[in-house]
Formats: structure tokens, sequence, C-alpha cells
């Protein structure tokens, strides 16, 4: 599968690289915000699903050639800066406390080579190394001494596949993305165990706790779908629907949904 | 897009319950406990019918079982201990008695009562410390209230010998046992091996991790030196002893600690009840676990039951007057 990714890498990136001097190579920059919807179901740190909203930053860099694109993307949200206050529906239906403070982000660079090009559409393919990292510190009750944290943190190696088109002022794009490997970080399986403890001393030990993993324990897909609308010769508007599901095993399951509408402002240069 | 939450009934709940510790808890062996019994036992007196009391209950008397002090279940106003015993045993230990009788200096009481410090007498210092709650940061860049601890010890280093009064101290965080046992240190030395449930089957653990003290850089004090425990001394307050016992100069006086060294879980049943679950094996650098039974200390005193004044104390001053 990793040789899949390389060759295909190899093919798209090869292409691109020796376009990448073309004078036609358009950038733009986007730069926005919007509102997500997150929902965590993290056996390690709850048998209850716990969600709620933030309202995530963006920033998107895309250049796009004759064949081929590339790009990448990030958005955030942290806890106590634009929301991430999960609870669980007991919270809703009046228990105490049931919440969690949470941390989300995303982060791809992708570069993709269009195999089919009509008129006024579309067909690529394409590759990209994604990351996504979800940490929640939960508390249950008031009683509770001191939070217990988890999170998934992953690093993964996607393909890509999209459609997209042009209406005059107006451009869309569909977009999907399935990881074949990945980097996964996650808590040590007793979560507040000695692992814990190295984190506090070294939060390096994060990244060098991770595993390979592969579709058999990772299952995620991510998507999206975007209305970009020029304004001017070098500025314009751009909508984003941006969606992910992650679920991973080992030992214990964590499945996570995150979905987001944005509205940015681009430039082109 | 992340599945229903689990049925909140009285059935589901047990199985979470007793899932959480079969997945998470470290001690069934060290105590030789069947839990797969337990459940076989226990099982049948759950069905659909059974109330949020009666279930509560039985939920209790199962981490009674388990006879540790990080354990506890909490359901609205109701709250289940797994130690009754620990957590029942009288006091022997009266701040005020030794504030009032004993600690010689106005500014003694430092640190919002955590920290306790003076002189008793002319020669002896004494430190009491409530809690190793709080705080923040590792080593020498630990900082809050415990960081109070650098001024204590410059202020008693030209004592003749030091009390460190650990009584009722309900432990907290680690790192501030390792901090406080820091300025005691006169070498690096290690104090305690702990490894955490890594896995489903009950021996499946992490590789053993290896405490150390590390002697503070500047202030410190090597000279005698008296840590002084009761059965309420538990948990960080006990890594604090283990690691002062790693020298010389320290003699450990007092009753044993309380008897629970590993770091706990907090987790949530779907009823949103909340329980605790130790999830940590902890010995001493020559592999004996202090669980349930405490740290034994070198030299017993105990408090007689409403005796005046703190004869614990009193006996550990004749035992300093006496080297």
């Amino acid at each position: 599968m990793a040789a899949l990714v390389a060759s295909l890498c190899i093919l798209i990136g090869g292409q691109a690289v020796g376009e990448e001097t073309s004078p036609s190579t358009n950038w733009t920059v986007t730069a926005g915000g919007g509102v997500a919807e997150v929902a965590s179901r993290d056996e390690a740190g709850s048998p209850l699903a716990y969600s709620g909203v933030g309202y995530p930053l963006i920033l998107r860099v895309d250049a796009v050639g004759p064949r081929w694109a590339a790009g990448g993307q990030t958005g955030l949200f942290v806890f106590g800066l634009n929301g991430g206050r999960l609870s669980a529906d007991l919270a809703r239906e009046g228990e105490p406390s049931h919440r969690a403070d949470s941390l989300f982000v995303d982060l791809s660079a992708w570069i993709d080579r269009q195999v089919l090009t009509g008129s006024a559409h579309r067909l690529w393919l394409g590759a990209q190394v994604g990351h996504w990292t979800f940490f929640r510190s939960y508390l249950y009750n008031p009683a509770q001494i001191g939070s217990v944290e988890s999170w998934e943190a992953v690093i993964t190696a996607d393909v890509r596949a999209g459609v997209g088109g042009d209406y005059g002022r107006l451009s869309w794009e569909l977009a999907a993305s399935v990881p074949l490997l990945g980097w996964m970080m996650r808590p040590s399986y007793a979560v507040r165990g000695d692992e814990r403890v190295e984190i506090v001393e070294s939060h390096t030990t994060v990244l060098r706790r991770g595993r390979a993993v592969t579709v058999d324990r990772l299952q995620m897909v991510q998507g999206e779908a975007s209305v970009a609308l020029a304004l001017g010769q070098r500025w314009g508007l751009r909508g984003e629907y941006r969606a992910g599901r992650l679920s991973y095993t080992n030992f214990v399951q964590t499945r996570a949904f995150v979905q987001r509408g944005t509205l940015g402002v681009s430039l082109r240069f | 897009m992340v599945g229903p939450d689990p049925e909140a009934d009285p059935e589901a709940v047990f199985e979470t319950f007793w899932e959480s510790y079969d997945r998470y808890y470290a001690h069934f062996e060290l105590k030789d406990l069947d839990w797969d019994a337990v459940y076989h036992e226990y099982r049948p007196r759950v069905d659909a019918t059974t109330t949020d009391e009666e279930l509560f209950e039985i939920l209790a008397e199962m981490i009674a079982l388990l006879q540790d002090g990080h354990v506890y279940l909490v359901g609205g106003e109701r709250r289940a201990l797994s130690n009754v015993e620990l957590r029942a045993r009288s006091s022997n230990f009266d701040r005020d008695v030794v504030r009032t009788h004993y600690v010689a200096e106005d500014d003694a009481s430092r640190g919002d009562d955590r920290i306790i410090f003076g002189r008793i007498g002319e020669n002896t210092g004494y430190i009491a410390l409530g809690t190793l709650s709080g705080g923040e940061g590792v080593g020498e860049n630990t900082r809050g209230w415990i960081a109070e601890m650098e001024t204590a010890i410059e202020r008693l280093s030209d004592a003749e010998a030091m009390i460190l009064d650990l009584r009722n101290n309900g432990g907290g965080r680690a790192y501030n046992s390792k901090y406080v046992a820091s300025f005691f240190a006169t070498e690096r030395r290690p104090f305690l091996i702990t490894r955490s449930r890594s896995g489903p089957e009950h021996d499946d653990f992490s590789r053993p991790r290896t405490w150390y003290v590390e002697p503070m850089e500047g202030v410190r004090f090597d000279g005698p030196v008296v840590v002084l425990t009761n059965r309420r001394s538990f948990s960080a307050a006990e890594w604090l002893t283990l690691a002062l016992r790693q020298y010389d100069h320290v003699v450990h006086m007092g009753t044993h600690s309380g008897g629970g060294l590993a770091m706990f879980l907090p987790r949530e049943l779907p009823n949103g009840w909340m329980h605790t679950i130790s999830v940590q094996d902890t010995r001493c650098i020559e592999g004996r676990s202090y669980e349930r039974v405490g740290v034994a200390p070198h030299i017993y005193v105990d408090n007689g039951a409403d005796e005046p004044g703190d004869a614990m104390l009193d006996q550990v001053l004749n035992y300093l007057e006496g080297q």
C-alpha cells in the first residue's frame, strides 16, 4: 500500500514539479472562520458520546496549474479561545458536569492531477498528507479529582479524488480522501498511567509513543464541498463545508465526527 | 455519527461498571481477587427492576472487595468508599494542637495552611505538609504553594534536626513528592518502580518505570530527619515517605501509612455516576507492594485515644533528643 501511495505521489508530483514554474500557475490564499460541530465517543474517556460546537479559524492555500493543483489547509479551535466545550446528553438533562473541553485541529497538504477535463468540468485524483488532532479533557463530576485527558492525533497518507466545475465567476468542487496508512498517537491504555507521567516530563513522548496503523485499525474518511465566487480580479469569497469521520480500535474504540461550515476571503496572486 | 449512547438501565450500568475494573484495575493478582467470580456473584442481583438505591448498594459492595483507598463511587448525593476501614479510622493528629503547643514562630503557618513550618524549641525544625495537591511544574521549575518548601528549608537550615510531619496528608501530585524529597536528598537514588495496566488481561502491564529522587541544587537539609506518618498519610505522601527512606539520615516514625500508592483513573457510567480505578502497580525498589497494608515505620509511635497533646510528636522529640 505504501508503494501505491509513493507511486501516486511520484506520478502526480513529477507532473506538478515539472509545471511549477509555469507562468499560468495561480496562487490563492483564503482565510476565514465558521462554525463546527464535533462529536466523540472514546471508550478511553467515557462510554458516553460527547458533542459540542467550536468556531474554527481556517487558512487555505491553493496553487493551480493547467492540469494539476496543489494546496494546503488548516482549521482549528481551542477551548477558551473559540468554542470547544463538549457535553454528554446527561449534562443537557441537568446532571452536573459531564463536560469536556476540547481542541481540534486538522491540517492537510495535497497534490492533484486532472485525469478528465471537459469544457467546464474536471475530475482529478491526488495524494494527500493529512493530520487530525482531537483532544478532550473530561470532567465527569464535581467530585472528580483532576481531569481525564484523551485524544486522537493521527498523521495519514491519503488518496484523494474530486470533481469540480466553473460557471462564470462561480466555481465549485467536491472532494473526498481516505487514508491508506497512518501514524496514530493516543493516550496509553490506562490513560492516567506511567505514559502520562512521561508526557508531563517530555511532550515529544506523544510522538514517540505513536504506532503505524492501516485500515484494519483506522477507518477514516474526509470530504469537502466548496463554492468560490470571484468578486474582482484578485479577490473573492469561498464557502466550504468539510466533514470527517474517524474510527480507531486498539483494545478500546474511539470514534469521532467533525463537520464545519466556513466562509473565507480569498486573495489571488 | 458516533453511535448511540449505551442504555442507562441497571443491567447496562452493572456491565459497564464490572467491565471497567476488569479492563483497568491493576491489583487483582496482588489482592488475589477473582473478578469473574465477583461478576457471577453479583450479576444475578441486578435486573431491569433494580432501583438506583439498590444498584448503588450492589456496586458499593463490589468495590468494597477491592479494599482500595483510591477507589470510590459517586452517584448523585451518594458516595461509597472502597476502603471504609481506612477512611473511617479516627485521626490521631490535630494540627491546631501542634500549632498552639509546639511550633514557636509567629509566622508558622504558610501556604494557605497546606504547609506549616517553624521551630520546636531552639534546635528542631518542624514542617507539616497537609497535602501534596496543587502546584505545577517539575523539579526546580515547581511553582505554586509547594514552592514554600524552599522558604521553609532556608529558614530552618540551621536547625540541628528536622521533623517532616506527613500525618493526615492525603497525597496529590507525584512530582510534588519528588520535589519535597529533593530538599533532603544527598545524591540521586531510585525509590519506586511503577507499571500501568496496558491491556485487557489482568497481568498486562507496561514496562517498569523507575522513579528517582534528585538532590535540590543549593538549599538542602542533610541533618537528622524524622518523617512522621499515620494511617491517613496516603498516596503521594507515601511516595514521599519511600523517597525519604532511601537516605541514612532519615528515620520514619509513626504508624503505618494509608496503603494506596497507585495512580487512579476516574470513569463514568452510562447513568452518569462516576467511579475511580487504580491503574498502576507501585512497588518499592526491593519489589514490595504496600497497597492496603501501608509502609511500616522504622520506629512505631502512636497517640492514644482521647489523649491530650500529641504523644507521637513528643516521642519523636524524645528520639531526636537521644540522638
